[in-house]
């Protein structure tokens, strides 16, 4: 009997079949969907086409630190050098082949959800008039607190993955099957519960993962979710974890672990192992951001598929009012039991930089701790200015030391 | 000198332009109420049929640090100024200031207002989809003009009926109808207007009441119908992009080393804001609002026809090009506006088909003009064939 394969392990098998699935795609009768992360791709799952999505595959490359020369290749072509990361890097990966992966298979069609930026339906918009390729757009207006309003939000949403579903259908002369759709739901709901257990497990003291285990955490959760293979990642993963937990062992050892932090924005890809040891060198340990928590959906089964679907994309953080991102990391505050926060303002992303500074203003207020603001670019070297982030990293943790000095003894 | 006829009656028009702040205190004085408004996606109409006074907050380009504080520096320098206008208190009389779900810089500079210019309680963000030809989203756009006329009937007290919003769009369409005939004047060899003076009209519109802009318009369109055209007609320039309410541009434009008109700008702050209409004398009100603005040219954050990666704009591009005719295109947009220059990158490989020189102008925080000039100018020279 072989042995049962760890977290890592399972991550990149299931990565690898995937991915050779998608390569033989057309040989299988399948189709290559393009989707944006933040989308009910459920549908696609369920409807056998496969779901690729670019985004992943420049964070490959930004991770890589290859964003300068990508990013230079499309500005080239005549966009503008404070267009997306993303868009950059893919615009020029089709340009020149230049990847450090084996590549993405080529769309048969498009999915774009705004409810992550608009950036992603131009992006898309440009791949699909150049291919002469069909594309849906499933619009998600801001989900304001109204109730009403969301009522009417959600139904217009639910009138649209209708219209998907029929255009699914007519690209692929196959009918939908909506048993196969329930079933995939369940899946992604499971999987979708243990991501967010996973994630959870950031509210341990001392944490055993930071943002930078969850980042790395969640790739499956975006492109695998519907399927029994992604619900079995995060089972293997929670265990993992777990074990951690039980054995007291965290990211920094319990005597180190000064400062729980919160993360506001993508991370700064291109600079994600720097950042995590040179945070830790201060006892500083990134627990947790609302992008990482986009993924942990809560899909009612009780519900029509469609319906609960709409509900949970219409309702992520980036589509979401400045009041309720405040609560969602509020709670997140509350949880994890954090005592510093890092607000990110992201050159390359304008929707999740949207009223960063407002956000900041509340929360630094709400909970009275002091924040560190920097300016970047996620996946762009070229606006990367390191001592400056260094130095800024080192006068905040001075201004927390010197608070927690002054703190009376409890 | 006084001027007169029509040149005072542009010369009005500019100066309502150039200081909104100072026409809505005249509103103020009257007993009108006022609603400043941040994007053409909102239907002005049924703010006008409850007795309000819609306006839109456009900048003042005035050098300020004040908003970067509340905006980061990526977001385009219009949403930067027209944050700033709400903060410098310009605007306190206001009685609303309403935007519809639109571009994410503008929703920035509504943010702005709403928390930190005290219009908390006085404002309303309107729903409005993206996605604005497909069927669901006629409907969905008619429910949020629905809610949007009930919270209208609540601050006014008033309800709102078939027969004020029937009046309020005829009293639009006539406005779109006036502002299309200046605008086809530009269409002539020698027109009797120039590109600045209508640019500066169309802007003045978009902050005017309608009523007394349809008699100011009466009164310029009759004056220009009656007189020859004098300009030189020179190198025709078309502009097409993004929101610009910089005048002192379009002046530059047409004040180059050589003779130049502006025949065309395709902007919201131009002829976006009015080229279209909305049907009349329908059962349902709302829905033929809803219609109406469907049929809009589309910004090209929500430029998408369904089902492709076509985009409609440019089909509306192609055909002013055809009837208006330009020797020149001048791709206008926002430093740090995504989905425009994206679309300049697809629009002008068909523009360059058609034979038409074109250049690129990005408007930030400062206008370059020495730069834009001399850019301008190598554009007229490509076209004049001028050989160095």
């Amino acid at each position: 009997m072989s042995e049962k394969l760890n977290a890592k392990q399972l991550s990149k098998k299931i990565t690898d079949e995937y991915m050779e699935d998608a390569f033989r795609a057309h040989e299988n009768g399948k189709l290559i969907g393009y989707s944006t992360a933040i989308s009910p791709v459920e549908i696609f799952v369920a409807h056998d086409i496969i779901p690729i999505y670019p985004e992943n595959h420049a964070v490959a490359n930004l991770t890589a630190k290859k964003g300068a020369q990508l990013c230079s290749i499309t500005e080239n072509l005549g966009y503008t050098s404070h267009l997306c990361a993303y868009a950059r890097s893919d615009l020029a990966y089709r340009e020149s082949g230049i990847t450090v992966t084996k590549g993405i298979p080529e769309p048969d069609l498009f999915l774009a959800c705004n409810a992550q930026c608009f950036t992603l339906t131009k992006w898309f918009q440009v791949l699909a008039r150049k291919g002469n390729l069909p594309m849906f757009v499933f619009d998600t207006p801001e989900h304001i607190m109204d109730k009403k309003a969301r009522q009417e939000i959600v139904k217009y949403c639910v009138l649209q993955l209708k219209e998907l579903i029929s255009f699914l259908e007519e690209v692929t002369k196959k009918r939908f099957d909506y048993d196969r759709l329930k079933e995939v739901m369940k899946y992604s709901a499971q999987s979708s519960i243990l991501y967010k257990k996973f994630l959870d497990m950031a509210q341990y003291k001392p944490s055993p993962i930071s943002i930078f285990d969850a980042l790395i955490g969640m790739a499956i959760a975006v492109y695998r979710r519907g399927t029994p293979e992604c619900v079995e990642y995060y089972q293997t993963l929670c265990d993992e974890i777990q074990a951690k937990v039980d054995q007291g062992i965290g990211v920094l050892p319990k005597e180190k672990e000064k400062y729980r932090l919160y993360w506001e924005n993508l991370p700064v890809w291109f600079k994600f192992s720097d950042h995590a040891k040179l945070l830790g060198s201060y006892g500083g340990v990134i627990l947790t951001s609302l992008y990482v928590h986009a993924w942990s959906f809560d899909f009612d089964l009780d519900k029509d598929p469609l319906v609960t679907l709409a509900e949970n994309y219409v309702s992520v953080f980036s589509n979401s009012t400045i009041e309720d991102r405040v609560e969602m990391a509020m709670e997140l505050f509350k949880k994890y039991s954090m005592n510093g926060m890092i607000m990110f303002m992201n050159r390359s992303c304008k929707a999740v930089s949207f009223a960063v500074p407002t956000l900041k203003d509340i929360l630094v207020r709400k909970t009275g701790i002091p924040a560190l603001v920097f300016e970047s670019d996620m996946g762009d070297q070229r606006f990367y200015a390191e001592s400056q982030v260094r130095t800024r990293i080192e006068a905040y943790f001075e201004t927390l030391d010197r608070l927690q000095a002054d703190k009376p003894a409890a | 000198m006084e001027k007169k006829g029509r040149d005072a009656i542009i010369e009005r028009f500019r100066h309502i332009a150039e200081n909104t702040p100072e026409y809505v205190r005249s509103l103020k004085e009257k007993g009108r109420l006022s609603a400043g408004y941040m994007c053409t996606h909102v239907p002005e109409e049924i703010l006008y049929a409850a007795g309000i006074v819609p306006l839109r907050i456009l900048t003042s380009h005035e050098s300020q640090a004040m908003t970067r504080g509340y905006i980061h520096e990526t977001y385009c320098s219009f949403s930067h100024d027209c944050a700033y206008q709400g903060l410098k208190g310009d605007y306190d009389h206001l009685d609303l200031i309403v935007t519809s779900s639109s571009c994410i810089h503008m929703g920035e500079a509504f943010n702005v207002w709403v928390r930190f210019a005290g219009f908390q309680d006085k404002s309303y963000l309107m729903q409005y989809p993206h996605i604005i030809h497909t069927k669901p989203a006629g409907g969905f756009m008619a429910e949020s003009f629905k809610q949007f006329k009930e919270f209208v009937e609540k601050l006014t007290k008033r309800s709102v009926t078939d027969n004020d919003l029937e009046e309020a769009i005829k009293v639009y369409n006539h406005n779109r109808r006036l502002l299309k005939r200046l605008w086809e004047f530009l269409r002539h060899d020698r027109p009797p207007i120039t590109g600045p003076e209508v640019a500066a009209v169309t802007l003045a519109s978009q902050v005017m009441d309608k009523k007394e802009c349809n008699g100011m318009l009466e009164q310029l369109i009759e004056r220009l119908e009656a007189e020859p055209g004098q300009a030189a007609p020179g190198v025709r320039l078309m502009v097409t992009g993004g929101a610009c309410d910089d005048l002192g541009l379009f002046d530059l434009m047409e004040h180059l080393r050589y003779d130049t008109s502006i025949i065309f700008i395709d902007s919201c702050t131009a002829a976006r804001y009015f080229w279209f209409e909305v049907p009349e004398g329908r059962h349902d009100k709302l829905e033929a609002l809803a219609e109406g603005y469907i049929g809009k040219i589309p910004c090209p954050a929500k430029d998408t026809v369904p089902g492709t990666g076509e985009k409609k704009r440019f089909r509306f591009v192609q055909q002013f090009i055809e009837d208006f005719k330009p020797d020149g295109v001048i791709f206008l947009y926002q430093r740090f506006c995504s989905p425009q220059p994206m679309d300049v990158v697809a629009l002008k490989p068909i523009v360059d088909k058609l034979g038409i020189p074109s250049t690129e102008l990005e408007l930030d925080t400062t206008v370059p003009k020495a730069q834009f000039q001399t850019q301008l100018e190598a554009l007229v020279e490509i076209i004049k064939g001028v050989t160095p």
